[in-house]
């Protein structure tokens, strides 16, 4: 009896992965009997299996190929033995009978894997039936800044920075710095002589934004030739400058573009 | 000392930056686990449920014991299975689980659908053959590929590809004998997603005897 037809393999020649799994399905859920099955019917299904999967995938077609001509094999030495009297001899390679019983041992070891695979997939898997707590993310190396002031604190901060002259402009004109870093930095090493004071009070000593850039330059300038020592009680604190000279005044070999421009002039 | 690790005369350069800003890389403190003080008895349990429940991964119970000061092997697992009864009796929406040769806390799978939206980490998806695949190299490791082809009769180098990138599987090395064919055997990511405790854990496999003398196969 046919049990299927072609027509409605059509649905399922995308969910076949291997010429077992055809023959399996064929076998379990048609109940057919491959050997009752007429020869034509059977190489139809499986060639026009294969024709759809030239396409796909040529590699598993030469598979298909394979298991349709096994059993074309089959069938045909069925039905040369029906009048069979024994005499015939065969070799292992061609005999039918352990032809029948690999391909028998294959199918019931595809059964058991099948099975096994179904079983797997319908156990609780992590992420899809059960859940557990997230892997905390490794940022390790990236801590919080610490910031020893609350929210007043930083409002207290923000005034300052509204309240500075430096803040307010919103118009930026370009001003030449009345001071060179040469200048400014000897009025620091004056100023630092007397004793030790903050950056903030430093710059803001300074009336406009020129000369507060040259300020701060002649700073870096001054720690760079280590005339200065900053420190910093804790984060976000005011830098207190300290001089690193005893009684005199040291010599300041900063070049100073400025001056030279006046002299060239 | 070098000369580089001199530290600065203290007139020089200060500038200090503070230890907690985001400057330095920390250096990975190795928190010392010996000589650890043991919770007292009456505790161990809470204790032990604590550990399992900061812990995202499974905890053996060396490790249990390790964490808290070695209260002693066999004392925490009678706990240990006696917290997971609890939690199974008491209809909790977490269970106590073994996975991985562990103890683990995970969700009871009858609240999945709601937790699946929830949850950033999803299930790796698995094609019916990478099931099969798969299922071949868990019940016949160590496995070679040309053991899940002849298995599935189709080849089966795309889905091993596959389950490797899951990391479900892994090489275990090299056959010996003819030729150098790697073998495959599961991972323990592959315990800890499919909830196994270990290999002993997978459903059972129906024996060859068993569907030989079922019938299922009448013809042959």
């Amino acid at each position: 009896m046919l049990a299927y037809n072609i027509e409605s393999q059509k649905v399922q020649i995308e969910t076949f992965d291997g010429p077992l799994e055809l023959l399996l399905y064929l076998v379990r859920k048609e109940g057919i009997d491959i050997l009752e099955v007429p020869i034509s019917n059977i190489t139809d299904a499986y060639l026009f299996h294969i024709r759809t999967m030239d396409l796909l995938n040529i590699n598993s077609a030469g598979d298909f190929l394979l298991m349709a001509s096994t059993l074309c094999y089959l069938k045909c030495q069925e039905i040369l033995n029906i009048n069979d009297d024994g005499s015939k001899e065969y070799t292992e390679e061609d005999d039918p009978l352990v032809i029948k019983n690999r391909l028998r041992a294959q199918l019931i070891n595809y059964q058991r894997c099948k099975e096994a695979s179904i079983q797997l997939g319908q156990q609780n898997r992590l992420g899809r039936d059960i859940f557990t707590r997230p892997k905390a993310e490794q940022k390790e190396h990236i801590s919080a800044p610490y910031i020893s002031t609350d929210a007043m604190g930083l409002l207290k901060i923000f005034y300052t920075l509204l309240n500075s002259n430096a803040a307010q402009k919103k118009e930026q004109e370009l001003i030449r710095s009345r001071y060179s870093i040469r200048e400014m930095s000897l009025w620091i090493l004056n100023r630092l002589h007397k004793g030790s004071c903050t950056l903030n009070d430093l710059l803001l000593n300074q009336d406009t934004l020129p000369d507060r850039i040259v300020c701060f330059l002649s700073v870096l300038e001054l720690a760079k030739l280590n005339h200065l020592g900053f420190e910093q009680r804790a984060h976000l604190k005011p830098l207190h400058l300290s001089p690193c000279f005893s009684e005199v005044i040291p010599e300041l070999p900063i070049y100073d573009q400025q001056e030279e421009q006046y002299e060239s002039f | 000392m070098s000369e580089e690790n001199k530290p600065p005369p203290n007139n020089l350069v200060l500038l200090q930056i503070p230890r907690r800003s985001t400057f330095f890389l920390p250096v990975k403190e190795k928190k010392p686990i010996e000589n650890r003080e043991v919770p007292p008895s009456k505790m161990l349990p809470a204790a032990i449920e604590s550990v399992l429940f900061v812990s995202p991964e499974p905890l053996s119970v060396a490790r249990i014991n390790t964490i808290l000061g070695k209260p002693g092997i066999d004392e925490i697992y009678a706990i240990l299975r006696s917290l997971k009864k609890s939690y199974e009796q008491e209809e909790r929406g977490f269970l106590l689980m073994e996975v991985n040769r562990g103890w683990h806390f995970r969700t009871d799978p009858r609240f999945a659908k709601w937790l699946r939206p929830l949850s950033e980490e999803t299930a790796p998806r698995l094609s019916k053959a990478a099931l099969e695949a798969l299922s071949i190299i868990a019940y016949h490791q160590p496995a070679t590929k040309s053991d899940i082809d002849k298995l599935r009769g189709v080849d089966s180098a795309a889905v091993v590809k596959v389950l490797l990138e899951y990391n479900l599987v892994e090489v275990q090395g090299r056959k010996e004998g003819t030729g150098t064919a790697m073998v495959y055997g599961t991972t323990e990511q592959f315990l800890s997603i499919f909830n196994l405790r270990d290999l002993s854990d997978l459903p059972r496999m129906r024996d060859l005897q068993e569907i030989e003398e079922s019938d299922e196969f009448p013809f042959l």
